[in-house]
């Protein structure tokens, strides 16, 4: 019988109980660390949709209050945006990115159309950090109101 | 080749390929069985703005507030160190208590300084001040108090509230200010087990 004939036949048999072990060990210890850093991506986004969520209740509050401090003043709009810089100043904290920063600085616009004005604040952003992990979201903020209330 | 050598190679190829398909098969089985007995059992789902704990508002030395912002003043205190926030903590308490009713009968809400830190919070006894427990029982709320049975708490959050899963939890960071708010506001999930 000719014995050299046996050598790749037996490495075929080697090669392909090798490559089974190995892709039956990686299939096996995958999921680990999955779950680890699905524990971090969860707790990333979650902050990151309270943080926008926050920004976007607290615009509509602050909008409000404003309005009922600028109520029957003379100059209106200079009375609004003051009160509206006063509240962005007493909130301000970082953690929620720009938003309150953005007011204080008077990086906003306000059109009058007719007798409804209309606020925008453009390029807001929130930033949530988890470890190595960070998430940007930019956003802009539109809000339509006249002399007395907020219009949805 | 001879006839001899072709004899002897077909008599090692073929025990050899059928080895290489019951070991091909074997792993087939393997994997299936991986991926069935042990299926990723993580879930959790984020909870939106509008449902969120910490974005209700409530009355705070007489101004309408959000949750978030009477909670991340709260300090973290030593479990050595007698309360030094009971008056607000009473105070918060009492606000909470009004959320909660036949349909939205369970609420949870602690701080911690470590992610999903239940454990360390019951460890080191930190829940007393930082750790608000409220159900809707028999048509009133009330609160859970005298976390003296850390095991107890623990199995409470778990088994009625469906922690960690149905938890909202965010990590604030501002500086050297880092802690984790971890709350729930709903449906109790079931009745506590031996309760």
């Amino acid at each position: 019988m000719n014995k050299r004939g046996h050598l790749p036949t037996v490495l075929l048999l080697v090669t392909a109980l090798i490559l089974v072990g190995v892709v039956a060990f990686s299939f096996a210890t995958f999921k680990g660390g999955v779950e680890d850093e699905s524990k971090g991506l969860h707790l990333l986004v979650s902050t990151l949709n309270f943080q926008e969520e926050y920004v976007r209740i607290s615009f509509k509050d602050m909008v409000e209050d404003s309005l009922e401090k600028a109520k029957g003043q003379e100059n209106f709009e200079l009375a609004f945006n003051n009160s509206l810089e006063n509240i962005a100043d007493e909130r301000r904290d970082v953690y929620f990115g720009n938003f309150f920063g953005k007011i204080v600085n008077k990086q906003y616009v306000v059109n009058k159309e007719g007798g409804v004005y209309v606020l925008q604040v453009s390029d807001v952003f929130v930033r949530s950090f988890v470890d190595k992990n960070e998430i940007k979201r930019n956003f802009d903020l539109s809000l339509r109101f006249n002399e007395n209330e907020v219009i949805e | 080749m001879n006839k001899r050598g072709q004899l002897g190679q077909i008599l090692t190829t073929v025990p050899v390929l059928i080895l290489v398909f019951v070991v091909m098969l074997i792993f087939v089985i393997i994997v299936s069985g991986v991926s069935l007995i042990k299926g990723y059992n993580g879930g959790s789902s984020v909870v939106s703005g509008s449902d969120s704990l910490l974005l209700q508002k409530i009355n705070w030395n007489g101004e309408k507030v959000f949750v978030f912002d009477v909670i991340k003043d709260f300090v973290i205190v030593d479990p050595k160190t007698s309360f030094n926030n009971k008056e607000n903590k009473d105070s918060l308490e009492k606000e909470l208590m009004g959320f909660v009713d036949e349909n939205f009968n369970c609420l949870a809400l602690f701080k911690t300084k470590e992610q999903s830190g239940l454990d360390d919070l019951i460890g080191k006894n930190f829940y007393d001040s930082n750790l608000f427990i409220i159900e809707f029982v028999n048509g009133k709320p009330e609160r859970y108090e005298n976390f003296g049975d850390a095991e107890r708490v623990h199995r409470v959050l778990k088994d009625k509230f469906g922690w960690p899963e149905n938890f909202q939890e965010i990590k604030y960071t501002n500086g050297n200010d880092e802690f984790f708010i971890s709350s729930y506001y709903g449906s109790c999930v079931e009745e506590a087990k031996n309760e």
